[in-house]
């Protein structure tokens, strides 16, 4: 998430100051479109459940603001907040039943690359990983979270985070059908 | 990160990076998120910058409102924000003034009609479409035959001093816009519902 900046204070200290609804529309539409959009991701492209985490998220956002410490950018605060109201929900619809170590299997059904449906799109592939893949990949490889961070977001060792970006990146190659694996690695 | 260690190519790493990172949520969401806010009370709905003089005419005495003919909004106010060039089609709610405090000092309606005014106008910024009138008290009031009917003895409570005609996404956030009208500060309350397209 992009960093903090004297113009998210004020924005802040606006909103904060009598709890305006002109003030938090200028604090949401700095943000919104950020956090959506990881939002969205998170819920694999389905729009109601990302609509409905933002409105979760900015609920406990204003409500939590008065304590924000600004040891964080204030897009990544908000993008934890959304983070745990999406963990939240995805536990409460049991999608998260399986541990990321047991989706591994997922891989497997994987469409080959050269499937029609394996052109370069590379965010809807990002949107149709499975689950615990997606978030590793996003957290690690689109957010630049380290594999540490993750295991303590996700409550795994870092090395399960390792072994699942590894697993998330081969799904995305097979889904794909990228180039990179005819062209090798840097290794 | 190292991205040795993970065995991505650069290609890779830098498609995955060079991902769009913002993407604007439906302007209804903005609408939806604001109404739950000021239902927790955690966003004060809009006000217009002469809500202090509202307050204080409502303190004097009991705002006027809606006494004698005067200027109303009297049209309809776009949206006002250039975010869509589109036919606004969300849903319409109608807000129903009914009778609040009245006062019959002439010098107060103005202050308070440019009130409301200003609150509607606000609406319009915020993206709403917005019209409203205000109503002449008098009344008649007729049967299905044509003839003459008195009104009832308690009508007076509800009478309808006037009325806005407002877009929202749904019905929670027509009363959270309704709960930010300067009526309710002037001992008015506000019946709210919903236009049935036809």
């Amino acid at each position: 998430m992009s960093a903090g900046s004297a113009g998210d204070r004020e924005l802040v200290a606006a909103f904060l100051a009598g709890r305006g609804e002109a003030e938090f529309r200028r604090l949401y539409a700095a943000h919104a479109p950020r956090l959506y959009l990881w939002l969205l991701r998170l819920c694999g492209g389905r729009e109601s459940e990302a609509e409905d985490l933002m409105q979760e998220t900015w609920l406990r956002a204003a409500e939590k603001l008065p304590d924000f410490r600004w040891e964080a950018a204030l897009s990544t605060w908000l993008g934890g907040i959304g983070w745990n109201a999406y963990r939240e929900a995805s536990r409460r619809s049991r999608r998260l039943a399986a541990a990321p170590e047991e989706s591994a299997d997922e891989a497997g059904s994987a469409p080959d690359a050269g499937e029609p449906a394996a052109r370069f799109d590379l965010e809807r592939a990002v949107r149709e990983l499975p689950e615990g893949y997606r978030e590793v990949l996003l957290l690690h490889d689109v957010e630049g979270y380290t594999h540490e961070e993750i295991a303590r977001m996700l409550e795994i060792s870092a090395g399960t985070s390792k072994s699942q970006l590894a697993r998330a990146r081969e799904w995305l190659r097979r889904r794909l059908g990228s180039p990179a694996r005819q062209k090798g690695r840097i290794s | 990160m190292s991205e040795r260690e993970e065995g991505w190519s650069e290609m890779e790493v830098r498609a995955l990076k060079e991902l769009p990172r913002e993407l604007s949520p439906r302007p209804e969401l903005e609408q939806r998120i604001v109404a739950a806010l000021a239902e927790r009370g955690l966003v004060r709905a809009r006000r217009s910058g002469r809500g202090r003089l509202g307050r204080a005419a409502a303190a004097v005495a009991a705002g006027l409102l809606l006494v004698a003919a005067g200027i109303w909004i009297g049209r309809t106010l776009p949206p006002g924000r250039a975010r869509t060039t589109a036919p606004d089609t969300s849903p319409r709610f109608v807000l129903f003034l009914l009778r609040g405090q009245e006062s019959d000092r002439p010098e107060e309606e103005g202050a308070r009609v440019a009130e409301y005014r200003a609150w509607a106008r606000g609406l319009a910024a915020s993206g709403r479409s917005v019209s409203g009138e205000k109503l002449d008290d008098r009344e008649e009031r007729l049967g299905a035959d044509g003839a003459p009917v008195a009104a009832a003895a308690a009508a007076s409570e509800e009478e309808i001093r006037g009325y806005f005609v407002v877009s929202a996404a749904s019905l929670d956030d027509a009363l959270a816009v309704a709960r930010g009208c300067p009526h309710l500060r002037h001992g008015g309350r506000i019946v709210v519902r919903p236009i049935v397209p036809t």
